[in-house]
């Protein structure tokens, strides 16, 4: 976006006029609403596909009604909430009440300003990128406090107490692993650290050493719990807490809740791929340069898609965790692990650095690329076992 | 020690949750199990994907031992009266009577479908399985009156088994589907037509004379007055 809004002031020599900002102003108006319209569209068929995953796992079809196979059923759920009531409790904190809801819309929507989708798709190529994601989905955590303490309601406030206290923890591990790509990269900008990285595997900054699997590895489920996605969904826990922050609120509101959780999905997947498996870094560039951010942009889709299916058969895998365990996972296992992850980057970096010669930094990278590409045939090929033991029964 | 479980607790989580992923991908590859139930969507796809597997009817989908609507059939019933003792409710009402060659015969053997609890105790009972549960779930109807069945709407005359020789059971279920059809006012799936309510001629209500002023300048007026 700020390369066109460059390229259009140079054009029509309005540099310095009052033409300069509203052509700015106008772009960055269409784009926000662009990126948000993909954002929300997102969101709503995520819920769909996640319902329908769910359900062939659990070997029954999900919701195959409305439309075909089912497809509109986002909408339906979108429609329904509109037309109910907006009910607020006795005692509670009107303005708070109201409001905190959109403080975890505005925590998730905002991260999206960073997140580069090709090598000129991008809303804002901050020089503090990653930085600033990380600050902005703090955000997230108010908004849930808010919610949970503005209810007047015993089950919010804990879901609320709990949220906090867990992305809070979280917060450290992520920000360390994500510390270890930056030392890398040398920068916070999202660009470079996409760049920085190479189109093939192993050049992913995931595979630079074993010290960077396992930091994608804390990255990884660390963002999961910030998000409050299974199997660290404690804050919103059925058993106990009936919905937990989110118990009081009805209508449009709740469904800006579930937008939000669903939307935060892209920005997990996304940010992961950014830092760890290469962005929308393409082997391929063609003379064309639409040709060539076209297939950027199916690159990186495709990488965030495919971890936005693994979130979700995680989901529906694994059991949720007690909070002491969550916290033993935490503190224990995580910041330990990650910051042993970042001295040893450091060393590493300084003694072997990355070449693009075959050297003793590429035979590691090949070898790292080898480890979590067996975890993947390990999971692929034991399925495949399963399935040929139940036919044989 | 310590320091060795703290690894092995790597590891082991990270096995549990693979191998958890697989049986997920596994089972996320395989056909359903589950089938349709349109009961008031589109009920022109159901028989299509029971078709596939050869089925006619949701009730063939169930597992054996499903228990479903009572069924009795009088061909082998010995009038014992053995199922009326044994239902803790009360659902099952016989009449026994002697016919003009002095025979046992039931004159009704009524069943009350609407009281009834699906226990299963009835026909454990049984000796000559007459009485069962079938398979059939789809009771709804219009009148609670038409949930009660009578399976002896012409009286017959008792089994005996020493006497008459074995005799074969019909085929579960057939029985009560003819008693559905018989008691469905209603096609199946359609609903009653919504009849409008007869209008009603409004009474023009006398108004009670309005009294202007609020109630202290009220007081103070009839107090003048």
């Amino acid at each position: 976006m700020e390369s066109l809004g460059l390229y259009l002031i140079e054009k029509f020599n309005i540099e310095g006029s009052f033409a300069q900002n509203i052509t700015l102003l106008v772009l960055m108006i269409t784009f926000s609403l662009i990126v948000l319209t993909w954002f929300l569209l997102f969101a709503g068929i995520t819920s769909w596909v996640e319902r329908r995953i769910a359900g062939r796992m659990q070997c029954r079809p999900g919701p195959n009604v409305n439309g075909p196979e089912g497809f509109l059923q986002w909408l339906m759920d979108a429609i329904k909430p509109m037309e109910k009531e907006d009910l607020m409790p006795d005692g509670a904190d009107k303005w708070m009440f109201k409001v905190a809801p959109y403080f975890v819309f505005m925590g998730v929507g905002s991260t999206l300003l960073v997140i580069p989708y090709s090598e000129s798709l991008i809303l804002g190529d901050l020089n503090i990128g990653i930085f600033y994601a990380v600050a902005i989905t703090s955000l997230a955590t108010i908004g849930i406090l808010l919610a949970g303490w503005s209810s007047n309601n015993k089950w919010s406030l804990i879901g609320g107490v709990r949220a906090a206290s867990q992305m809070i923890s979280y917060e450290v591990p992520n920000s360390l692993s994500i510390l270890a790509v930056v030392l890398l990269t040398g920068s916070l900008s999202m660009q470079d650290i996409v760049l920085e990285q190479g189109a093939y595997p192993w050049q992913w900054n995931i595979s630079h050493s074993p010290f960077m699997l396992a930091s994608f590895f804390i990255f990884f489920i660390s963002s999961l719990a910030e998000g409050s996605r299974t199997p660290f969904d404690l804050p919103e826990g059925e058993s106990e807490l009936v919905s937990g922050y989110n118990t009081e609120y009805s209508g449009i509101r709740f469904a800006v809740f579930f937008l939000a959780e669903w939307g935060n999905l892209f920005v997990m997947a996304a940010l992961s791929t950014i830092l760890f498996l290469g962005g929308w870094a393409s082997p391929f560039a063609f003379e064309s340069i639409y040709l060539t951010n076209f297939i950027q942009v199916l690159i990186f889709l495709s990488k965030v898609f495919i971890l936005v299916f693994i979130i979700i058969q995680l989901r529906w895998t694994l059991p949720r965790v007690r909070i002491d365990q969550l916290m033993t996972i935490c503190w224990t296992y995580f910041v330990p692990i990650s910051l042993v992850v970042v001295l040893f980057t450091a060393i590493w970096m300084n003694f072997f650095p990355r070449t693009d010669s075959f050297s003793f930094q590429t035979l590691v990278q090949i070898i790292t690329m080898l480890m979590w590409m067996y975890m993947i045939f390990y999971v692929i090929v034991k399925a495949f076992k399963n399935r040929k033991l139940t036919e044989e029964k | 020690m310590k320091v060795k479980k703290y690894f092995s607790n790597i590891v082991e989580a990270l096995l549990t949750t693979f191998e958890g992923m697989s049986i997920t991908l596994d089972h996320f590859f395989r056909r359903p199990v589950t089938y349709d139930y349109y009961a008031y969507g589109d009920h022109k796809r159901m028989p299509k994907l029971l078709a596939k597997d050869g089925i006619e009817r949701y009730s063939d989908t169930l597992s054996d031992g499903y228990r479903g609507i009572l069924e009795v059939d009088g061909n082998i019933c010995t009038g014992c009266s053995i199922c009326e003792k044994a239902c803790p409710i009360g659902v099952i009402s016989i009449g026994k009577g002697k016919n003009e060659e002095k025979k046992m015969q039931v004159n009704s053997f009524i069943i009350d479908n609407s009281k009834c609890m699906y226990c299963g105790l009835c026909s454990k009972d049984c000796p000559t399985q007459a009485i069962q549960h079938t398979k059939e779930f789809e009771a709804t109807n219009i009148r609670i009156e038409n949930l009660v069945y009578d399976w002896a709407e012409t009286p017959y005359v008792a089994y005996n088994v020493k006497k008459d020789g074995e005799r074969e059971r019909v085929e579960l279920g057939s029985l009560v589907r003819e008693k559905k059809l018989k008691f469905d006012v209603t096609p199946r799936y359609d609903f009653p037509k919504i009849v409008d309510a007869p209008k009603v001629k409004k009474k023009k209500l006398k108004t009670p004379p309005v009294v202007s002023g609020n109630r202290k300048t009220r007081i103070k007026k009839e107090e003048g007055e």
